[in-house]
């Protein structure tokens, strides 16, 4: 375990239990994770293994029912709505697989929310948003309703929202799931790019390519990291908790 | 209920014989109860409203049928001479009839009279001016008609110097058995002891004249010659009357329907005898019918208003569960079910809710009915006034099943044409919210359609203009405009093409109704909602044509708040939504606000009505026709300086254009002094140069009468038969039978005193021979209101009671606004409609964007900005379609008072308090109808919703 007290995000024995009728699912068996910035990590695993989970415990989107998240070492969980929420509008965020922009919003709106939301000028946001909606490719699209866009386009749309506001940390789940693999490339491309830039990226995802963009994996099962290890060119401090195996 | 079973056909044959689409339309259909319980309940609406329309109807019917029984009972026809003397002749020619259709007769002997209590020392005097002596046998009457029960009567006959009296008079006069009155009848003073008090039923109750209240009071046979034998007043009173009560084979109510026959049968007993014969059960039964067709037809009318919002409504929320199935319907289609499939798939779900809502419909409506009722009935029954109708819910099967019917076939109509619309639109592009038309330029078919439409529309105002009927006339000219859009947008934007077409067709329906008028075109509630309707439509089309640059100037007020521009986005966004909803709004307040703002303009009237209906007048007085006050001693009095005595009475009107069969109505003949002393103002002096010229040629000739606008009216609507200046009718004298027949010359101003029809002193004599002894003057004295208030007590024995003018015609007036008043409340069901509407759709909006929420949670939108998001949409709906329907109201009423349908007096105004009140209030309902999806949309927790499906 790396020292936490530096580090960007902590989760420290997060345990979550889902209860549906007389069933109980252990999604999250007491997870520890420490994030340093500008780590790009991958987490991977079977499907019901509790990633989705992770990262929306972690965000703080979700309740949690043991453990504690401490982010720049404040515990998200002990927070207020309101004041996660405001947290979550100053420094993360997200991207969902699919089809999660507002839709009677066009592309530039969509991208400027996030702006807005950080009590930005609305001129400014608008300036903002445009900018960054032509660095992921759309600068002839600004106007477009997501309806009117490819399922790329709107995925490369909600890339530039959640860029927008300059985030520290980009939460994404699945980026890349409903999208053809050309296309897929180029949104991990852009993320690739970010995270040079010294966005810290958190990404679920099936995909083993974009597991292998990242420099740090980390793999599920069963509601618990079972691996956990730096690949590539590792650029932040992590390090492997569990020896790895072969890559 | 055949229209049911034949609308269901094809939806039953899904349900048994396509089990997919069972399948699919009952999983849909109950897998969130919550939410068809909803989609229910904002359908149901149109039924109940429908229902509860005619259960008013029923209800007036049945309780205006009451009087057949408490007033009547085994009494069908009343033969009846004046005097005492003619009496022995007529009940042998008509006592003795023996006729299967006639199963009884009884002989009475009637005198109006005026009872007073005797009060204990120092008590005070409590008098019952319209009150009747009757004489007959008590054993023979209650064997009459073969129902003792039925008769009321109990006991044996009274003895000399007791008296037998009805509840309504013992009520009045807060007597009881043991105590004593004193009975006033020409002159003498006749002093009585209460032996019994009879229940208010058939002969007990029996009654003639239009009044509620049953004063009776039998007396022993042979007392009404005595009071005459000491008689101190002139011959000429009016006479006591020898009656023969008919009870015709068959019951209460069966019994009217031989009365025709019976009729036939009397004249011929009577031969020659100088008898009336008058039908009053079948003439209460026919009024009860037609007053409860005529409130039935009003309320549906403006119920029409609620309806077309629940319409609305129920289109909206088909779109919105079309878009919700949206991935749905794209999968199946995939999978290979034919469009055709699907469609009925999903209206047969449409169709559980139609018979689901119809079916609870009915049951609200009967609620409705009866809740309105109750109110109703405390507007109608006031103390000591015995003119209005004691009102008794009740409701017809045949009211019911009608009310379900025709909820249901709106409900299913709905649901079919927005099915068949929906699969006639590109599904994806109506739900992907694409506003922008794919195609500018219409194409040239369609443009031809539009002319075709516009050709129909120019002959469709020509048959209006020239028959002289409203609906061609109004529809016509709007379908011209509509029909050269198409042709106009194929070379100018469509924007401009359809404001334009908008704003020409929002003037003329404004125009309309002036110059409807103008033309002399009858005016009917029907009219109000087709303008309504039309007026709406384009007001609507007009503002989503321009809910951009609406929405940008609202959002650029608070250019800070992102909640406020999410928000507007929404509305904004789904037009063809916004639109449906706005119009719901609009109806609504469109018609209340209308009803409203004529309300206080008749209710501003009191200062003209006064002056109008006054003429130089300022007190009316009564007194009982058996001894009437000496008006020409009262002329002599200090103070009094003008006396007109009248004769007022009610005669039978039994031939007038489009009189279907003898209707009651008052009937008062003035005298010189009338005219002299300034009779009411006239709305119509007919050809003379002045009022006074017309009322002097009325009292010249012996076949002038004058009339008001509401001659022959019944239960608020319109006359049955529309007789104006020129026309003729005849009327006949109740008792004698006499008949005389009146030319129309003039056109009074609404005659709020009950005179009637107006003729002059010498029509009068030939019409009632020695009856015409006034009973009635008008009065100009220095001090109105003290000499109003003593005039009772010192004219005990005639009768005596007094009336301000103003007050008069207040009270006519509160009447009107009473009427009003429920009718506002009966539109304000379409309040509800709207309000329900608004919740509704609000309840979906937040189910079907349950992952964008997330998605802005997600994003750092706090918990209250999303539930201020969706208030400011809803609000701002309701901001729109309020001020829509206010504005357009406003303007409608003032155009109608450019014209002079309501009398020239009536001025526009507009009732600022009301409303104001009524504006703020729906605004207010809206919003808390809002709080509870709103409030469940803030708590949408960001991770649950961010799994969903979308
Ligand atoms: N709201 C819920 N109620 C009950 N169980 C849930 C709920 N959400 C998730 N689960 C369960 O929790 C477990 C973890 O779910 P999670 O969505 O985190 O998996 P995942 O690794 O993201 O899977 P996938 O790769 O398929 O998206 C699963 O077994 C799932 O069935
Ligand atoms: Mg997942």
């Amino acid at each position: 375990m790396t020292d936490p007290t530096d580090a960007l995000l902590v989760a420290d024995c997060v345990r979550k239990t889902y209860h549906t009728g007389a069933e109980e699912v252990e999604a999250l068996r007491d997870v520890d994770l420490v994030v340093h910035d500008g780590e790009f990590i991958s987490i991977m695993g079977p499907s019901g293994s509790g990633k989705t989970t992770l990262l929306n415990c972690c965000s703080g989107l979700d309740e949690i029912d043991g453990g504690r998240v401490l982010l720049d070492g404040v515990d998200l969980h002990s927070l207020s709505d309101a004041k996660r929420t405001a947290n979550r509008a100053a420094s993360m965020g997200f991207i969902f697989q699919a089809y999660n922009l507002i839709p009677v919003f066009s592309a530039v709106e969509n991208a400027e929310l996030p702006l807005l939301l950080a009590g930005i000028d609305a001129r400014e946001a608008r300036r903002r948003a445009a900018e960054t909606l032509e660095r992921v490719g759309l600068a002839g699209r600004l106007k477009h309703r997501p309806a009117e866009l490819s399922g790329g386009e709107q995925q490369r749309v909600t890339v530039a929202r959640a860029l927008a506001g300059r985030p520290r940390v980009v939460w994404a789940d699945e980026p890349t799931g409903a999208l053809d693999s050309e296309t897929a490339e180029q949104v991990m491309q852009l993320l690739r790019e970010l995270n040079g830039d010294g966005l810290t990226l958190i990404v679920v995802t099936h995909d083993e390519g974009v597991g292998a963009s990242a420099n740090r994996a980390i793999k599920m099962r069963d509601g618990r990291i079972v691996n956990d290890e730096l690949v590539g060119g590792a650029v932040g401090g992590a390090m492997t908790s569990t020896p790895a195996p072969t890559l | 209920m055949i229209v049911v079973a034949v609308l269901s056909l094809p939806f039953l044959f899904v349900l048994a014989r396509k089990p997919i689409l069972r399948r699919l339309a009952l999983r849909n259909a109950t897998r969130r109860p919550r939410e068809t319980a909803l989609v229910v309940l904002g359908s149901l609406l149109g039924t109940a409203i429908m229902t509860g329309s005619f259960v008013v109807g029923d209800t007036f019917n049945s309780s205006i049928r009451r009087t057949a029984y408490t007033q009547l009972g085994p009494v069908d026809e009343i033969v009846s001479v004046n005097g005492l003397s003619a009496g022995p002749a007529l009940v042998a020619r008509v006592a003795n009839v023996r006729d299967p259709n006639v199963d009884g007769t009884l002989p009475l002997v009637a005198t109006s009279a005026s009872v007073a209590s005797i009060p204990a020392p120092g008590g005070p005097v409590r008098a019952a001016p319209k009150s009747q002596l009757l004489e007959t046998d008590f054993a023979a009457a209650r064997d009459f008609g073969g129902d003792p029960h039925a008769t009321g009567i109990t006991g044996s006959t009274p003895a000399a110097g007791e008296a037998v009296i009805g509840i309504d008079l013992a009520r009045a006069l807060r007597l009881g058995v043991g105590q004593s009155i004193d009975a006033f009848a020409y002159g003498a003073t006749v002093p009585l002891r209460v032996t019994r008090v009879l229940p208010k039923l058939g002969v007990a109750g029996y009654w003639r004249g239009d009044e509620t209240a049953s004063n009776n009071v039998f007396v022993a046979p042979g007392t009404i010659a005595g009071i005459l034998g000491r008689s101190t007043t002139r011959p000429a009173a009016v006479p006591p009357q020898s009656i023969v009560l008919v009870s015709n084979a068959g019951g209460v109510e069966g019994g009217a329907r031989l009365t025709g026959v019976v009729n036939k049968l009397l004249g011929e007993r009577l031969g020659g005898l100088a008898a009336s014969v008058n039908d009053r059960k079948a003439a209460v039964l026919d009024r009860a019918d037609r007053s409860g067709r005529s409130l039935s037809r009003l309320y549906t009318s403006l119920g029409a208003f609620a309806v077309l919002a629940g319409i609305l409504l129920l289109v909206n929320i088909f779109f919105m569960l079309a878009d919700e199935r949206k991935s749905e319907l794209g999968m199946l289609r995939a999978v290979g079910l034919k469009r055709a499939s699907l469609i009925g798939a999903f209206a047969t779900e449409g169709w559980c809710y139609a018979v689901l809502s119809a079916i609870a419909g009915t049951f609200v409506g009967l609620g409705l009915g009866r809740a309105l009722m109750a109110a109703a009935a405390k507007l109608f029954s006031r103390p000591g006034d015995d003119s209005g109708i004691a009102l008794h819910f009740a409701f017809k099967w045949a009211s019911v099943q009608r009310g379900f019917v025709v909820g249901f076939v709106i409900a299913i109509v709905t649901v079919l044409l927005t099915s068949i619309w929906l699969s006639r639109f590109n599904i994806i592009q109506a739900i992907r919210d694409i506003t922008e038309p794919r195609r500018h330029r219409p194409r040239r078919r369609s443009s031809y359609v539009g002319l075709g439409g516009a050709a129909v529309g120019l002959a469709l105002t020509t048959v209006g203009a020239t028959s002289l009927s409203f609906l061609p006339l109004m529809l016509g000219p709007v379908l011209v405009f509509v029909g050269v859009g198409p042709m106009l947008a194929r070379n100018m934007p469509r924007p401009v093409v359809n404001t334009l077409i908008a704003a020409i067709v929002l003037a003329w329906s404004v125009a309309a109704v002036p110059v409807a008028i103008a033309l002399n075109i009858n005016i009917d509630v029907l009219l109000f909602v087709v303008q309504g309707l039309v007026l709406v439509g384009a007001a609507v089309v007009l503002t989503a044509q321009h809910q951009q640059s609406i929405g940008h100037a609202v959002s650029r007020f608070a250019k800070k708040s992102l909640a406020l521009r999410l928000g507007l986005a929404y509305p904004l966004a789904r037009r063809f939504r916004t639109s449906m909803t706005l119009g719901m709004f609009a109806l609504v307040v469109f018609i209340l606000v209308l009803v409203s703002v004529f309300s206080a303009m008749f209710s501003g009237q009191i200062g003209t009505f006064t002056a109008d209906a006054s003429g130089g007048f300022d007190v009316v007085v009564e007194s009982n026709p058996s001894s009437p006050v000496a008006f020409d001693a009262l002329a002599r009095e200090p103070g009094v300086r003008a006396v007109a005595p009248l004769v007022t009475t009610n005669v039978e009107v039994v031939a007038a254009a489009g009189l279907s069969r003898p209707r009651e109505w008052g009937a008062t003949s003035f005298d010189a002094r009338f005219v002299e002393h300034g009779a009411p103002k006239l709305d119509d002096a007919g050809g003379y140069p002045t009022d006074a010229a017309a009322y002097r040629a009325v009292l010249a000739s012996t076949d002038l009468a004058i009339i008001d606008a509401s001659f022959l009216a019944s239960g608020g609507g319109p006359p049955d038969s529309a007789i104006g200046l020129g026309d003729r009718f005849t009327v006949e004298d109740e008792t004698s039978g006499a008949r005389h027949t009146f030319t129309v010359a003039a056109i009074s101003t609404p005659d709020v005193a009950d005179n009637g029809i107006v003729f002059g002193a010498a029509a009068g004599r030939s019409l009632f021979g020695t009856r015409a002894v006034p009973n009635r003057a008008y009065l100009d004295v220095s001090h109105p209101q003290q000499f109003a208030d003593a005039f009772a007590g010192r004219f005990l024995a005639h009768g005596g009671k007094a009336e301000t003018l103003r007050r008069v015609v207040q009270s006519a007036l509160s009447q009107q606004q009473q009427f009003f008043l429920l009718m506002r409340t009966y539109l304000a069901l379409g309040l509800v409609v709207g309000i329900a509407g608004i919740g509704v759709i609000m309840v979906r909006a937040v189910r079907e964007r349950r992952r964008q929420v997330g998605v802005l949670r997600a994003l750092g939108f706090q918990a209250k900005a999303v539930r201020a998001a969706f208030v400011v949409e809803s609000a701002f709906v309701a901001v729109e379609g309020v001020l829509i329907g206010t504005v357009l109201a406003l303007v409608c009423a003032w155009s109608i008072t450019l014209t002079d349908a309501f009398g020239s007096a009536l001025s526009f105004r507009i009732p600022f308090g009301a409303i104001g009140a009524l504006v703020l209030g729906t605004f207010v309902c809206a919003l808390l109808a809002t709080a509870a999806p709103a409030r469940s949309a803030s708590r949408i927790r960001p991770a649950v919703a961010l799994r969903l499906a979308d």
